[in-house]
Protein backbone atom coordinates (compact mmCIF):
# COMPACT_ATOMS: atom_id res chain seq x y z
CA UNK A 1 0.00 0.00 0.00
CA UNK A 2 2.81 2.09 -0.29
CA UNK A 3 3.02 4.08 -3.39
CA UNK A 4 6.79 4.87 -4.46
CA UNK A 5 8.33 7.92 -5.37
CA UNK A 6 8.05 9.09 -8.95
CA UNK A 7 4.61 8.11 -9.71
CA UNK A 8 2.10 10.03 -8.66
CA UNK A 9 2.16 13.82 -9.85
CA UNK A 10 2.66 16.98 -8.22
CA UNK A 11 -1.48 18.16 -7.51
CA UNK A 12 -1.93 14.90 -6.28
CA UNK A 13 1.32 14.75 -3.85
CA UNK A 14 0.40 18.38 -2.48
CA UNK A 15 -3.20 16.75 -2.00
CA UNK A 16 -2.40 14.25 -0.08
CA UNK A 17 0.32 16.26 1.98
CA UNK A 18 -2.76 18.92 2.96
CA UNK A 19 -5.03 16.53 3.96
CA UNK A 20 -2.83 14.53 6.08
CA UNK A 21 -1.55 17.83 7.88
CA UNK A 22 -5.06 18.21 8.67
CA UNK A 23 -5.67 14.74 9.50
CA UNK A 24 -2.25 15.05 11.76
CA UNK A 25 -3.12 18.45 13.59
CA UNK A 26 -6.79 16.70 14.07
CA UNK A 27 -5.24 14.10 16.10
CA UNK A 28 -2.54 16.31 17.53
CA UNK A 29 -4.95 17.71 20.02
CA UNK A 30 -5.93 14.71 21.36
CA UNK A 31 -2.56 13.59 22.10
CA UNK A 32 -2.77 14.50 25.77
CA UNK A 33 -0.51 12.70 28.76
CA UNK A 34 -3.30 10.36 29.17
CA UNK A 35 -2.62 8.68 24.97
CA UNK A 36 0.76 9.82 24.10
CA UNK A 37 2.53 6.42 25.31
CA UNK A 38 -0.19 3.66 23.77
CA UNK A 39 0.19 6.11 20.60
CA UNK A 40 3.59 6.06 20.65
CA UNK A 41 3.24 2.16 21.51
CA UNK A 42 0.74 1.39 18.03
CA UNK A 43 3.08 3.21 15.81
CA UNK A 44 6.21 1.03 16.57
CA UNK A 45 3.44 -2.03 15.93
CA UNK A 46 2.52 -0.02 12.97
CA UNK A 47 6.21 0.06 12.00
CA UNK A 48 6.86 -3.61 12.21
CA UNK A 49 3.71 -4.64 11.46
CA UNK A 50 4.52 -3.78 7.57
CA UNK A 51 7.71 -6.55 7.52
CA UNK A 52 5.39 -9.24 8.64
CA UNK A 53 4.74 -10.25 4.74
CA UNK A 54 2.12 -12.19 3.67
CA UNK A 55 3.31 -15.44 0.99
CA UNK A 56 -0.37 -15.29 -0.43
CA UNK A 57 -1.87 -13.81 -3.32
CA UNK A 58 -0.42 -12.48 -6.73
CA UNK A 59 1.87 -9.57 -5.22
CA UNK A 60 4.02 -9.75 -2.05
CA UNK A 61 1.46 -7.43 0.96
CA UNK A 62 2.25 -6.84 4.25
CA UNK A 63 0.16 -6.43 7.46
CA UNK A 64 -0.85 -2.66 8.00
CA UNK A 65 -3.23 -2.67 11.41
CA UNK A 66 -4.93 0.23 10.88
CA UNK A 67 -8.04 -1.04 11.92
CA UNK A 68 -7.07 -1.52 15.36
CA UNK A 69 -5.32 1.72 15.53
CA UNK A 70 -8.19 3.40 14.26
CA UNK A 71 -10.04 2.22 16.49
CA UNK A 72 -8.24 2.55 20.21
CA UNK A 73 -7.22 6.07 18.76
CA UNK A 74 -9.22 7.65 16.63
CA UNK A 75 -7.91 10.83 14.90
CA UNK A 76 -4.53 10.71 16.57
CA UNK A 77 -4.31 7.52 14.58
CA UNK A 78 -2.68 10.46 11.83
CA UNK A 79 0.47 11.26 13.92
CA UNK A 80 0.96 7.72 14.90
CA UNK A 81 0.72 6.37 11.07
CA UNK A 82 2.86 9.59 9.93
CA UNK A 83 5.33 9.32 12.37
CA UNK A 84 5.64 4.74 11.53
CA UNK A 85 5.33 5.90 7.92
CA UNK A 86 8.29 8.55 7.78
CA UNK A 87 10.42 6.18 9.72
CA UNK A 88 9.46 3.22 7.29
CA UNK A 89 10.50 5.10 4.16
CA UNK A 90 13.64 6.47 6.02
CA UNK A 91 15.08 2.74 7.26
CA UNK A 92 13.07 0.95 5.13
CA UNK A 93 12.33 2.57 1.69
CA UNK A 94 9.19 1.75 1.75
CA UNK A 95 7.46 4.46 -0.08
CA UNK A 96 9.25 7.82 0.11
CA UNK A 97 9.15 10.96 1.54
CA UNK A 98 7.51 12.93 -1.10
CA UNK A 99 4.35 11.05 -0.85
CA UNK A 100 4.16 10.75 2.54
CA UNK A 101 1.35 12.56 2.91
CA UNK A 102 -0.91 10.58 0.56
CA UNK A 103 0.42 7.50 2.10
CA UNK A 104 -0.35 8.74 5.27
CA UNK A 105 -3.57 9.18 4.31
CA UNK A 106 -4.38 6.33 2.29
CA UNK A 107 -3.76 4.32 5.48
CA UNK A 108 -5.10 6.94 8.39
CA UNK A 109 -8.32 7.82 6.81
CA UNK A 110 -9.43 4.55 6.70
CA UNK A 111 -8.50 4.37 10.34
CA UNK A 112 -10.35 6.90 11.55
CA UNK A 113 -13.29 5.70 9.68
CA UNK A 114 -13.20 2.21 10.37
CA UNK A 115 -12.88 2.56 14.13
CA UNK A 116 -15.35 5.43 14.11
CA UNK A 117 -17.96 3.29 12.25
CA UNK A 118 -16.90 0.08 14.22
CA UNK A 119 -16.67 1.14 17.61
CA UNK A 120 -20.26 1.06 19.02
CA UNK A 121 -20.36 -2.43 18.28
CA UNK A 122 -17.46 -3.47 19.23
CA UNK A 123 -18.60 -1.69 22.68
CA UNK A 124 -21.60 -3.80 23.18
CA UNK A 125 -20.75 -7.84 23.80
CA UNK A 126 -21.21 -11.27 22.20
CA UNK A 127 -21.44 -12.26 18.54
CA UNK A 128 -21.80 -8.40 17.36
CA UNK A 129 -18.85 -7.37 19.09
CA UNK A 130 -16.93 -10.20 17.29
CA UNK A 131 -18.05 -9.48 14.30
CA UNK A 132 -17.77 -5.70 14.54
CA UNK A 133 -14.30 -6.06 15.34
CA UNK A 134 -14.07 -8.62 12.58
CA UNK A 135 -15.09 -5.81 10.00
CA UNK A 136 -13.00 -3.53 11.06
CA UNK A 137 -10.06 -4.93 10.19
CA UNK A 138 -11.21 -5.67 6.74
CA UNK A 139 -13.33 -2.47 6.36
CA UNK A 140 -10.14 -0.59 7.14
CA UNK A 141 -7.50 -2.34 4.31
CA UNK A 142 -10.97 -2.27 1.54
CA UNK A 143 -10.61 1.41 2.24
CA UNK A 144 -6.94 1.63 1.46
CA UNK A 145 -7.23 0.31 -0.91
CA UNK A 146 -9.92 2.38 -2.58
CA UNK A 147 -7.90 5.06 -1.60
CA UNK A 148 -4.67 4.12 -3.36
CA UNK A 149 -6.54 3.11 -6.17
CA UNK A 150 -8.06 6.74 -6.09
CA UNK A 151 -4.75 8.32 -5.79
CA UNK A 152 -3.13 6.35 -9.01
CA UNK A 153 -6.05 6.48 -10.71
CA UNK A 154 -4.07 9.26 -12.88
CA UNK A 155 -1.06 7.37 -13.88
CA UNK A 156 -2.47 3.74 -13.85
CA UNK A 157 -4.79 1.93 -16.14
CA UNK A 158 -8.06 3.67 -14.58
CA UNK A 159 -9.16 3.69 -11.14
CA UNK A 160 -11.71 0.45 -11.35
CA UNK A 161 -9.06 -1.79 -12.69
CA UNK A 162 -6.34 -0.14 -10.30
CA UNK A 163 -8.63 -0.87 -7.18
CA UNK A 164 -9.97 -3.95 -7.94
CA UNK A 165 -6.00 -4.99 -8.74
CA UNK A 166 -4.97 -3.70 -5.33
CA UNK A 167 -8.09 -5.19 -3.25
CA UNK A 168 -7.08 -8.93 -4.87
CA UNK A 169 -3.70 -8.58 -3.91
CA UNK A 170 -5.04 -7.74 -0.17
CA UNK A 171 -7.71 -10.03 -0.03
CA UNK A 172 -5.63 -12.02 1.99
CA UNK A 173 -4.87 -9.05 3.97
CA UNK A 174 -7.64 -8.38 4.69
CA UNK A 175 -9.02 -11.67 6.48
CA UNK A 176 -5.77 -11.60 8.41
CA UNK A 177 -6.29 -8.01 9.41
CA UNK A 178 -9.73 -9.12 10.99
CA UNK A 179 -8.69 -12.22 12.58
CA UNK A 180 -6.20 -9.94 14.24
CA UNK A 181 -8.26 -7.57 15.14
CA UNK A 182 -10.70 -9.61 16.17
CA UNK A 183 -8.20 -11.19 18.39
CA UNK A 184 -6.80 -8.23 19.86
CA UNK A 185 -9.86 -6.71 20.41
CA UNK A 186 -11.00 -9.57 22.61
CA UNK A 187 -7.73 -9.37 24.28
CA UNK A 188 -8.09 -5.98 25.43
CA UNK A 189 -11.64 -6.15 26.23
CA UNK A 190 -10.36 -8.15 28.76
CA UNK A 191 -7.20 -6.92 29.89
CA UNK A 192 -7.75 -3.04 29.28
CA UNK A 193 -11.40 -2.64 28.28
CA UNK A 194 -11.06 1.48 28.80
CA UNK A 195 -8.52 0.89 25.64
CA UNK A 196 -11.41 0.33 23.22
CA UNK A 197 -13.42 3.06 24.38
CA UNK A 198 -13.92 6.99 22.81
CA UNK A 199 -11.86 9.26 24.52
CA UNK A 200 -14.35 11.19 26.45
CA UNK A 201 -15.53 7.83 28.00
CA UNK A 202 -11.95 7.59 28.80
CA UNK A 203 -11.53 11.32 30.21
CA UNK A 204 -15.02 11.08 32.44
CA UNK A 205 -13.94 7.47 33.43
CA UNK A 206 -10.47 8.83 34.83
CA UNK A 207 -12.15 11.60 36.49
CA UNK A 208 -14.27 9.63 38.07
CA UNK A 209 -11.18 7.98 39.62
CA UNK A 210 -9.35 10.86 40.81
CA UNK B 1 7.90 -1.36 36.37
CA UNK B 2 6.13 -4.53 36.74
CA UNK B 3 3.09 -3.83 34.40
CA UNK B 4 2.46 -7.16 33.73
CA UNK B 5 2.16 -8.65 37.62
CA UNK B 6 -1.50 -10.02 38.61
CA UNK B 7 -1.30 -8.80 41.93
CA UNK B 8 -1.72 -5.18 41.01
CA UNK B 9 -5.88 -4.47 40.68
CA UNK B 10 -4.55 -1.41 37.90
CA UNK B 11 -2.62 -2.45 35.46
CA UNK B 12 -0.60 0.11 33.25
CA UNK B 13 -2.91 1.10 30.68
CA UNK B 14 0.13 0.06 27.72
CA UNK B 15 0.47 -3.27 29.08
CA UNK B 16 -1.85 -5.01 26.73
CA UNK B 17 -0.51 -3.02 24.12
CA UNK B 18 3.17 -3.70 24.94
CA UNK B 19 2.08 -7.52 25.20
CA UNK B 20 0.72 -7.03 21.27
CA UNK B 21 3.77 -5.10 20.15
CA UNK B 22 5.71 -8.12 21.47
CA UNK B 23 4.15 -10.58 19.51
CA UNK B 24 4.15 -8.12 16.32
CA UNK B 25 8.01 -7.63 17.22
CA UNK B 26 8.18 -11.64 17.53
CA UNK B 27 6.52 -12.58 14.55
CA UNK B 28 8.33 -9.94 12.45
CA UNK B 29 11.76 -10.67 13.30
CA UNK B 30 10.96 -14.33 12.58
CA UNK B 31 9.44 -13.91 9.36
CA UNK B 32 12.97 -11.47 8.60
CA UNK B 33 14.75 -14.42 7.12
CA UNK B 34 12.11 -16.09 4.98
CA UNK B 35 10.23 -12.51 2.86
CA UNK B 36 10.02 -8.74 3.46
CA UNK B 37 7.65 -7.25 1.46
CA UNK B 38 6.30 -4.20 -0.64
CA UNK B 39 9.95 -2.44 -2.51
CA UNK B 40 10.47 -3.05 -5.36
CA UNK B 41 13.99 -3.19 -6.82
CA UNK B 42 15.35 -3.22 -10.52
CA UNK B 43 19.15 -3.99 -11.54
CA UNK B 44 21.03 -4.07 -14.39
CA UNK B 45 24.24 -4.65 -15.88
CA UNK B 46 25.85 -4.53 -19.51
CA UNK B 47 27.52 -7.58 -21.37
CA UNK B 48 28.66 -6.59 -24.69
CA UNK B 49 26.15 -4.47 -26.29
CA UNK B 50 23.28 -5.96 -24.24
CA UNK B 51 21.88 -4.44 -21.26
CA UNK B 52 20.19 -7.16 -18.70
CA UNK B 53 17.58 -5.91 -16.09
CA UNK B 54 16.70 -8.04 -13.15
CA UNK B 55 13.50 -6.83 -11.47
CA UNK B 56 11.74 -8.26 -8.15
CA UNK B 57 9.75 -7.53 -5.21
CA UNK B 58 11.79 -7.08 -1.96
CA UNK B 59 10.59 -10.53 -0.72
CA UNK B 60 12.24 -11.71 -3.17
CA UNK B 61 9.54 -12.39 -5.35
CA UNK B 62 10.37 -11.90 -9.20
CA UNK B 63 8.54 -9.29 -10.72
CA UNK B 64 6.27 -11.06 -13.69
CA UNK B 65 4.60 -9.04 -16.57
CA UNK B 66 6.47 -5.51 -14.91
CA UNK B 67 7.39 -2.50 -17.73
CA UNK B 68 10.86 -1.52 -17.50
CA UNK B 69 11.06 1.65 -19.69
CA UNK B 70 14.64 3.11 -20.63
CA UNK B 71 15.39 6.34 -20.69
CA UNK B 72 18.18 8.63 -22.41
CA UNK B 73 20.29 11.22 -20.23
CA UNK B 74 17.65 13.75 -21.66
CA UNK B 75 14.81 11.97 -20.55
CA UNK B 76 13.68 10.86 -24.01
CA UNK B 77 12.16 7.04 -23.72
CA UNK B 78 14.44 5.13 -26.26
CA UNK B 79 12.30 1.80 -25.49
CA UNK B 80 10.07 -0.37 -23.38
CA UNK B 81 9.86 -3.85 -22.39
CA UNK B 82 8.09 -6.28 -19.87
CA UNK B 83 9.93 -9.09 -17.37
CA UNK B 84 9.17 -12.33 -17.87
CA UNK B 85 8.46 -14.53 -15.07
CA UNK B 86 12.06 -14.57 -13.49
CA UNK B 87 11.28 -10.87 -13.57
CA UNK B 88 14.41 -10.40 -16.49
CA UNK B 89 14.19 -8.24 -19.41
CA UNK B 90 17.08 -7.17 -21.78
CA UNK B 91 17.38 -5.11 -24.94
CA UNK B 92 20.26 -4.37 -27.56
CA UNK B 93 21.78 -1.13 -26.02
CA UNK B 94 20.08 1.63 -27.58
CA UNK B 95 22.78 4.71 -27.46
CA UNK B 96 25.52 5.47 -25.39
CA UNK B 97 25.01 7.36 -23.05
CA UNK B 98 23.42 7.61 -19.17
CA UNK B 99 20.83 5.31 -19.48
CA UNK B 100 17.86 5.51 -16.88
CA UNK B 101 16.02 2.06 -16.30
CA UNK B 102 12.82 2.72 -14.83
CA UNK B 103 10.20 -0.39 -13.44
CA UNK B 104 6.85 0.19 -12.99
CA UNK B 105 5.66 -3.59 -10.99
CA UNK B 106 2.24 -2.05 -10.76
CA UNK B 107 -0.01 -0.73 -8.13
CA UNK B 108 1.96 2.17 -6.82
CA UNK B 109 5.75 0.39 -7.30
CA UNK B 110 8.47 1.95 -8.71
CA UNK B 111 12.27 2.16 -8.80
CA UNK B 112 15.05 3.15 -11.02
CA UNK B 113 18.76 2.07 -11.49
CA UNK B 114 21.37 4.17 -13.66
CA UNK B 115 23.68 2.62 -16.41
CA UNK B 116 26.58 4.57 -16.42
CA UNK B 117 27.42 5.20 -20.06
CA UNK B 118 31.32 3.88 -19.09
CA UNK B 119 30.22 0.99 -18.12
CA UNK B 120 28.28 0.39 -21.84
CA UNK B 121 31.33 1.89 -23.23
CA UNK B 122 33.36 -0.54 -21.36
CA UNK B 123 31.29 -3.24 -22.28
CA UNK B 124 31.31 -2.67 -25.81
CA UNK B 125 35.04 -2.51 -26.15
CA UNK B 126 34.63 1.19 -26.50
CA UNK B 127 37.74 3.53 -25.53
CA UNK B 128 36.13 6.00 -23.05
CA UNK B 129 34.89 9.05 -23.71
CA UNK B 130 36.30 12.53 -22.67
CA UNK B 131 36.82 13.42 -19.52
CA UNK B 132 35.13 16.50 -19.42
CA UNK B 133 31.45 14.96 -19.56
CA UNK B 134 29.80 15.31 -23.44
CA UNK B 135 29.43 11.73 -22.77
CA UNK B 136 26.21 11.77 -25.59
CA UNK B 137 28.53 13.88 -27.88
CA UNK B 138 30.65 11.38 -28.50
CA UNK B 139 30.78 9.57 -31.80
CA UNK B 140 30.00 6.15 -32.29
CA UNK B 141 33.19 4.07 -32.86
CA UNK B 142 34.06 0.87 -34.60
CA UNK B 143 34.26 -1.95 -31.41
CA UNK B 144 37.72 -3.15 -30.92
CA UNK B 145 40.15 -2.11 -28.50
CA UNK B 146 42.53 0.89 -28.51
CA UNK B 147 46.13 -0.22 -28.21
CA UNK B 148 47.66 3.08 -27.75
CA UNK B 149 46.22 3.54 -25.00
CA UNK B 150 47.88 0.27 -23.10
CA UNK B 151 50.80 0.53 -24.15
CA UNK B 152 52.43 -1.94 -21.47
CA UNK B 153 49.78 -4.64 -21.87
CA UNK B 154 50.62 -7.55 -23.98
CA UNK B 155 49.09 -7.30 -27.24
CA UNK B 156 46.72 -10.54 -27.96
CA UNK B 157 45.18 -11.17 -31.55
CA UNK B 158 41.62 -9.19 -31.50
CA UNK B 159 40.04 -12.94 -32.19
CA UNK B 160 41.84 -14.22 -28.89
CA UNK B 161 40.68 -10.97 -27.16
CA UNK B 162 37.14 -11.46 -28.05
CA UNK B 163 36.84 -14.94 -27.01
CA UNK B 164 38.34 -14.21 -23.42
CA UNK B 165 35.34 -11.28 -23.49
CA UNK B 166 33.05 -13.91 -24.45
CA UNK B 167 34.27 -16.68 -21.78
CA UNK B 168 34.71 -13.83 -18.81
CA UNK B 169 31.08 -12.62 -19.88
CA UNK B 170 29.87 -15.46 -19.02
CA UNK B 171 31.67 -16.68 -16.11
CA UNK B 172 30.89 -14.04 -14.81
CA UNK B 173 27.08 -13.70 -15.10
CA UNK B 174 26.24 -15.98 -11.89
CA UNK B 175 28.38 -13.16 -10.36
CA UNK B 176 26.52 -10.48 -11.11
CA UNK B 177 23.41 -12.42 -10.77
CA UNK B 178 24.29 -12.62 -7.07
CA UNK B 179 25.04 -8.67 -6.72
CA UNK B 180 21.68 -8.16 -7.75
CA UNK B 181 20.42 -10.13 -5.02
CA UNK B 182 22.70 -8.47 -2.34
CA UNK B 183 21.13 -5.22 -3.60
CA UNK B 184 17.90 -6.33 -1.87
CA UNK B 185 18.44 -6.64 1.35
CA UNK B 186 15.56 -6.22 3.70
CA UNK B 187 15.76 -4.40 6.78
CA UNK B 188 18.15 -4.80 8.87
CA UNK B 189 17.24 -4.90 12.89
CA UNK B 190 19.17 -1.92 13.12
CA UNK B 191 17.07 -0.44 11.36
CA UNK B 192 14.02 -1.84 13.28
CA UNK B 193 15.39 -1.03 16.34
CA UNK B 194 16.47 2.22 15.52
CA UNK B 195 12.84 2.92 14.14
CA UNK B 196 11.40 1.90 17.51
CA UNK B 197 13.93 3.75 19.44
CA UNK B 198 12.99 7.33 17.54
CA UNK B 199 9.23 6.20 18.46
CA UNK B 200 10.23 6.33 21.81
CA UNK B 201 11.91 9.34 21.66
CA UNK B 202 9.47 11.25 20.38
CA UNK B 203 6.86 9.51 22.95
CA UNK B 204 9.47 10.76 25.59
CA UNK B 205 9.41 14.05 24.27
CA UNK B 206 5.50 14.59 23.98
CA UNK B 207 5.38 13.40 27.66
CA UNK B 208 7.62 16.20 28.66
CA UNK B 209 5.98 19.04 26.98
CA UNK B 210 2.94 17.72 28.37
CA UNK B 211 4.45 17.65 31.34
CA UNK B 212 5.47 20.85 31.26
CA UNK B 213 2.16 22.21 29.76
CA UNK B 214 0.33 21.01 33.24
CA UNK B 215 3.21 22.01 35.52
CA UNK B 216 2.69 25.59 33.73
CA UNK B 217 -1.23 25.35 34.60
CA UNK B 218 -0.82 24.39 37.91
CA UNK B 219 1.64 27.39 39.37
CA UNK B 220 -0.99 29.94 37.38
Amino acid sequence: MHISEGILSAPVLAAGAAAAAAGTLAGMKKLDSEHIARAGILASAFFVASLIHVPIGPSSVHLIMNGIIGLILGWAAFPVILVALLLQAVFFQFGGLTTLGVNTCVMAYPAVIAGALTRPFVLQTGFRAKAASFACGVLAIFLSAVLAGAALMATEKGFLNVTFMILAAHLPVMIIEGIITLFGVEFLKKVQPELIGSFKDQASANKGER
Amino acid sequence: MAIFSKSKPYRGPVSGCCLALGIFLLTGLLNAATAWAHKATVFAWVEGHRIYTESRFSGGRKVNQGKIQVYDDLGKLLLEGTTDAQGAFDFEVPKICDLKIVLIAGMGHQNQWIVPAGEIREAAGLPPADKSGGIDSAPKQSPGPSEKDQPAAVSLSPEIEKQLEKILDRKLHPLVRQLAKMQDRGPSLQDILGGIGYILGLVGLGAYFNYRRQTKGEET
